[in-house]
């Protein structure tokens, strides 16, 4: 009966289930945290990606009054004139978001035939228009 | 007698005793904090599948956004198409997808747009807009 007695750890199952129990909130929290994160990032990714398509569906809009007027230009001139009128490059810019902007520069082109295009495209894409800042709120150990 | 049977067998009664409250209140705790922790596990779960979800989504998405914008306007005479994805967001079986994509084409002026729904087998994901310019004459060449 003495060894039956002796056996008995009162206190030894608390100590292990507050172990478990600790690793089991610490890698839940974990998992939780990191998962809370990644699913901003694909927010944040999905809000940019909706915000570029946006911008360039302005541009494309941009892009067929441009080549209506330029349309109209080259039916009224001759080469020479409808290139003082328009002039050597059309650039605009469309806004995607507070920091970034879509640039858009594209070439007149005085057709030859009927279907040619009467611009060319020399640039479209995604500039920073201001100055990034950047975070120095935690002062890191320089040597 | 009974008394020296009472104070041998009282100091293991009373451990017992002890080890069963102590052992059903160990219980009690670990079912409250693992219900909370199971959880926490689900839920992180549940996230990180959207979050997945959500970017593969996007990527076939731009990538079809991408292609519309640099096919030929003959091209599109369709009204609308589904195509399906695996897991891993390349194309896949009609049998065997976990993603497809619903376009619908519309055309307004000179523009013609692509509007892109995203679903999974059960659910909808994400959609993307997106326009493209055809100039006038060129529609009507192909007319």
């Amino acid at each position: 009966m003495k060894s039956k007695s002796q056996n008995i750890n009162i206190g030894s199952s608390s100590i292990l289930m507050i172990f478990v129990i600790l690793c089991l909130i610490c890698f839940a929290s974990l998992s939780l945290v990191s998962s809370t994160s990644d699913y901003k990032l694909s927010k944040n990714l999905q809000e940019k990606t909706t915000a570029y398509y946006n911008a360039c569906n302005k541009a494309e809009s941009s892009l067929a009054s441009i080549d209506q007027s330029l349309q109209e230009s080259a039916n009224k001139l001759t080469e020479t004139e409808f290139y003082e009128t328009v002039g050597e490059s059309i650039s605009f810019y469309i806004p995607i978001n507070d920091l970034q902007s879509l640039y858009i520069k594209l070439k007149p082109l005085y057709p030859t035939t009927e279907n040619d295009s009467y611009y060319l495209l020399t640039n479209y894409e995604t500039v920073t228009l201001k100055p990034l800042e950047p975070d120095n709120s935690i002062n890191f150990f320089t040597p | 007698m009974e008394q020296k049977r009472m104070q041998i067998f009282h100091p293991t009664t009373s451990k017992s005793g002890i080890f069963l409250l102590e052992l059903i209140i160990v219980i009690l705790f670990f079912s409250i904090a693992s219900t909370v922790c199971i959880d926490m596990f689900v839920k992180s779960y549940t996230m990180n599948t959207d979050s997945t979800n959500l970017n593969k989504c996007i990527q076939i998405s731009e990538n079809f956004a991408e292609s519309f914008k640099n096919s030929s306007y003959s091209q599109e005479n369709i009204n609308s198409q589904t195509y399906y994805y695996d897991k891993d967001g390349f194309p896949s079986s009609e049998n065997s997808y976990t993603y497809y994509a619903h376009v619908s084409y519309t055309t307004s002026g000179t523009t013609r747009s692509a509007i892109i729904k995203l679903y999974t087998s059960d659910a909808f994901i994400y959609s993307l807009q997106v326009d493209k310019h055809i100039p006038e004459r060129w529609v009507k060449d192909e007319k």
